[in-house]
């Protein structure tokens, strides 16, 4: 077993220029025999199959490099068919494994696609608990993903990509507009509800104004001209100002 | 007056069950039916008849459940078990009918899983537990039965989405990958489509890859639950023994591979 310590101070290897026997790359033997000989039988069916071409590698140590790069270079250096990937598995990094598409299925399949196929493969591999299952899930996770690619583009779809949760932008204004009608009528039930309370209220405010209690209306008093009570306010002045001078 | 207030408030309510009823009615829709290209497919006739059990039939799993972290412990836990999948034919839940299967997985209630078989299409309708006098308790309906498999289904080829919730926590739909030859302890089929099952229930999300060879049934199942990234637990079941009823649909293949030289 490799402690997470001892992959980090390791010094990147020397790959070899050969493609590795059965296409797995696992100088420190992190696969059993076991997962070795069914990983091993998986990839050559992929490959014969002409889904991709991969290669896996496992090492006990992290690289001074880039893991893209370096699974990049390894695609081109050890792979001879159109479709090339490798799945670098680094013990210890919980990011792992990093996965490279090169070949000329980048100009078939568009590149957003491949990238957006690798990320989910790598993401259903670094949540395994082993290495076995970290490559394993990978791999199977690439080899559907290009599958349905290919069945989709011989079937004459549309290809797509699979999201996690796959609703479109589209079918959730078509499913919110199934919903119009439903919409629509809770909002007539809120505005029969809120027009119910509002009568209840208006009506409960005027049964209170008449069961107020009886008084004597109020006294208004309003002036009236000529009255005599309004004599001063309104009696002629002595003019004695407006005299016309001598 | 008091009837004044009431009836907008009744009108506006009745208004609006309609409109539920009506939505229901969508989402219980099936999907169109296949065309007349699909039935002339030599994949479509070959597949026919889907699955044709006979009452009493049994299908022999053997289970390998791997909890990567037990609650108790924090270690991981792996449990190996035989699962039966006996078919019992046509039985009545509520209004509706359905076949149904009797799954027992090891000590476990034995689950009843009801679908909807014709010689064309598999679909999954609920499930429920069966209870001592036979009958089936706690049923759990679908609104809208999930495709499992049609018949002439190619590679690349898939279902709507299911959605059971509106806020689409809850769906299913289903992919095909493709046909392939699958050997499993009961044998080699050389037309095994593997397909894969995507769903959420609420925060759990389900990734299921099954392979299904017309006329014998589900031979290998790969389930994956995981709950906001972290795996809750993954199961693996693979044939090891199909009903006698069954076998004249199987290939003549060898039960073993043939050693490459």
């Amino acid at each position: 077993m490799v402690t997470a310590g001892e992959a980090a101070d390791a010094s990147p290897p020397n790959f070899p220029d050969q493609r590795p026997a059965e296409s797995i790359y696992d100088p420190a033997g992190l696969l059993g025999a076991p997962a070795r000989t069914r990983l091993a039988e998986n990839l050559r069916k992929l490959r014969d199959t002409g889904v991709l071409d991969m290669v896996v590698v496992l090492l006990p140590a992290s690289l001074q490099n880039d893991p893209v790069e370096v699974a990049t270079e390894l695609a081109n250096r050890w792979g001879d068919s159109d479709g090339r990937a490798v799945i670098l598995y680094l013990h210890g990094q919980p990011q792992s494994p990093w996965i490279a598409i090169t070949g000329r299925i980048r100009n078939t399949i568009p590149s957003d696609f491949l990238d957006a196929i690798a990320l989910k493969a790598r993401q259903q591999g670094s949540r395994a608990i082993d290495p076995e299952m970290a490559v394993v899930d990978a791999v199977d996770t690439l080899a559907n993903e290009i599958r349905l690619l290919q069945g989709q583009s011989r079937g004459g779809k549309i290809v797509e990509v699979e999201k996690r949760v796959p609703f479109s932008a589209k079918e959730n204004l078509l499913f919110l507009a199934k919903k119009l009608p439903l919409f629509a009528a809770f909002a007539l039930a809120l505005i029969a509800l809120l027009a119910a309370i509002c009568a209840a209220l208006w009506r409960a405010i005027r049964w209170l104004k008449l069961s107020g209690p009886l008084r004597f209306p109020g006294l208004i008093c309003e002036s009236r001209l000529g009255a005599p009570h309004g004599a001063s306010a309104f009696s002629a002045k002595p003019k004695a100002s407006r005299t016309s001078p001598p | 007056m008091k009837n004044a207030i009431l009836i907008p408030v009744a009108a506006a309510f009745s208004i609006s069950l309609c409109q539920c009823k009506k939505a229901t009615e969508i989402a219980a829709d099936s999907p169109p039916s296949d065309t007349a290209d699909l039935r002339q497919d030599p994949l479509y006739q070959a597949d026919l008849p889907l699955l044709a059990p006979q009452i009493g039939d049994v299908w022999k799993y053997h289970v390998t459940v791997l909890n990567p972290k037990d609650a108790r412990t924090g270690q991981p836990v792996r449990a190996e078990f035989e699962r039966t999948r006996t078919y019992i034919g046509e039985i009545s839940v509520g209004d509706d009918s359905f076949q149904a299967f009797e799954v027992q997985s090891g000590t476990s209630p034995i689950v009843r899983e009801l679908v909807h078989i014709t010689d064309d299409r598999i679909l999954i309708a609920g499930q429920g537990r069966r209870g001592p006098n036979g009958e089936t308790l706690q049923p759990v309906l679908l609104e809208k039965p999930v495709p499992f498999f049609n018949a002439g289904l190619h590679g690349g080829e898939g279902s709507p989405v299911t959605v059971f919730a509106d806020d689409e926590s809850l769906w299913r739909s289903t992919r095909a990958i493709g046909r392939e030859t699958l050997t499993v302890p009961a044998g080699t089929f050389t037309q095994a489509v593997r397909l894969q099952m995507l769903g959420q229930d609420q925060e759990i999300s389900l990734q299921r890859t099954y392979w299904f060879a017309p006329g014998c049934g589900i031979l290998k199942e790969d389930t994956l639950r995981e709950s906001k990234g972290v795996t809750l637990f993954r199961e693996t079941q693979e044939l090891t023994e199909l009903p006698a009823s069954l076998r004249n649909r199987m290939d003549p293949a060898p039960a073993m591979p043939a050693t490459s030289p």
